[in-house]
């Protein structure tokens, strides 16, 4: 299972790349769901743990202790835990993107990012 | 030519000579008279060159492979049944920038092609001139959008903005429509829906359509999301699959 997502995983980044090279700044135009869902970024070959506040279908804002740098590439997955999602199974996004910005306040740092590609499974998948 | 699209376009090396202001075009358009005139009205102009012609949406994204383009002239039409080409296009080549040009302009066609990230809809009936001062607005990252369609605009992202963040009443959805949701949600492509519910990808699209439509939502990680938020699913028994 973790090997498939880990191929998962590497097969997204290099779709990412593809696209990557001069992406122009997207205007912020999809609607962002208030989720608040535990998740590990994957960002300069560390492991950060964060909590979404908000996400759409083009980016997430997460909240952290720790600042990554701007322009990293991010890896995620988003589990919609099945029983809220009404379905027998649980849904996993697994999502690729990229630290636009940063702001450390009060309550530690958040942290904006883009999604760059996305791929939505079944958990028993 | 035998992948549909001509091949007159500028060779890299030459290309690569012609100043930085130039002004690459793809013209996607199932009739070739269109293709044509354009094509003309471009080659009068010192910085406007047509790198490739498509006359399906399959040619496009082949052309777009092959010739990076500043531009791309779309005819509507060639987006008739087809649910994600918008974002599709935009995924594939983010710096190309798509100018739909439509018979009949519509409030709700109109919406969702700014929605889903053309960055501009034209009449057919255009002038030159127009077209011309169209193309080198959204060349320098301008938006064209007459005022008629920014009120649209604006009045679309009003009330989908608090249609989907607030709770709202039971929508009607047909159980195939909530089947096509579960499927999505459980990360199915289309053909593979097709083949679970025993019909073609076009009536997977025509549902889905329907489904992005009736939720306000623009692709399936929207849909995801929108599903959990308002724990929408959970509203209606479980879609079984064969």
């Amino acid at each position: 299972m973790s090997e498939r997502v880990t191929e998962a995983k590497m097969d997204l980044r290099q779709r990412t790349k593809k696209i990557m090279g001069s992406m122009p700044s997207p205007m912020r135009a999809a609607v962002r769901f208030p989720l608040h869902l535990p998740v590990s970024l994957h960002v300069d070959g560390g492991l950060l743990q964060a909590l979404t506040e908000d996400i759409s279908s083009t980016g997430a804002r997460f909240l952290t202790q720790v600042a990554p740098r701007v322009g990293s590439l991010l890896v995620w997955n988003l589990h919609l835990p099945a029983a809220v999602m009404g379905m027998p199974n649980a849904v996993d996004v697994d999502c690729v993107g990229r630290v636009v910005w940063t702001r450390v306040d009060a309550d530690g740092v958040r942290v904006g990012a883009l999604i760059d590609d996305y791929q939505l499974k079944d958990e028993q998948a | 030519m035998s992948d549909g699209f001509l091949d007159e376009a500028v060779p890299d090396s030459e290309a690569g000579e012609l100043e930085q202001a130039t002004v690459r075009v793809i013209l996607a358009d199932s009739q070739a008279i269109y293709r044509v005139g354009m094509r003309k009205v471009f080659a009068v102009e010192d910085n406007i060159r047509v790198v490739a012609q498509a006359e399906t949406l399959a040619n496009l994204h082949i052309a777009l492979q092959r010739f990076p383009a500043d531009i791309v002239v779309l005819e509507g039409e060639l987006l008739a049944g087809t649910v994600d080409a918008i974002p599709e296009l935009v995924r594939q080549a983010p710096d190309a920038k798509i100018i739909v040009q439509v018979v009949d302009k519509d409030e709700s066609n109109t919406v969702e092609l700014y929605r889903r990230g053309v960055r501009g809809v034209v009449p057919r009936s255009i002038s030159p001139d127009l077209l011309i001062k169209c193309i080198r607005k959204i060349a320098v990252g301008e938006t064209w959008i007459d005022n008629r369609s920014i009120n649209w605009v604006i009045d679309a992202y009003r009330s989908q903005a608090s249609a989907m963040t607030e709770p709202r009443t039971q929508l009607k959805l047909s159980p195939k429509e909530l089947l096509m949701i579960t499927c999505i949600t459980r990360g199915m492509r289309n053909k593979e829906i097709a083949y679970q519910v025993g019909t073609t990808e076009q009536v997977v699209k025509n549902y889905l359509r329907k489904v992005y439509d009736k939720l306000g939502v623009s692709d399936r990680l929207e849909l995801a999301l929108y599903c959990m938020h308002h724990q929408l699913l959970k509203q209606y028994p479980t879609q079984e699959l064969r």
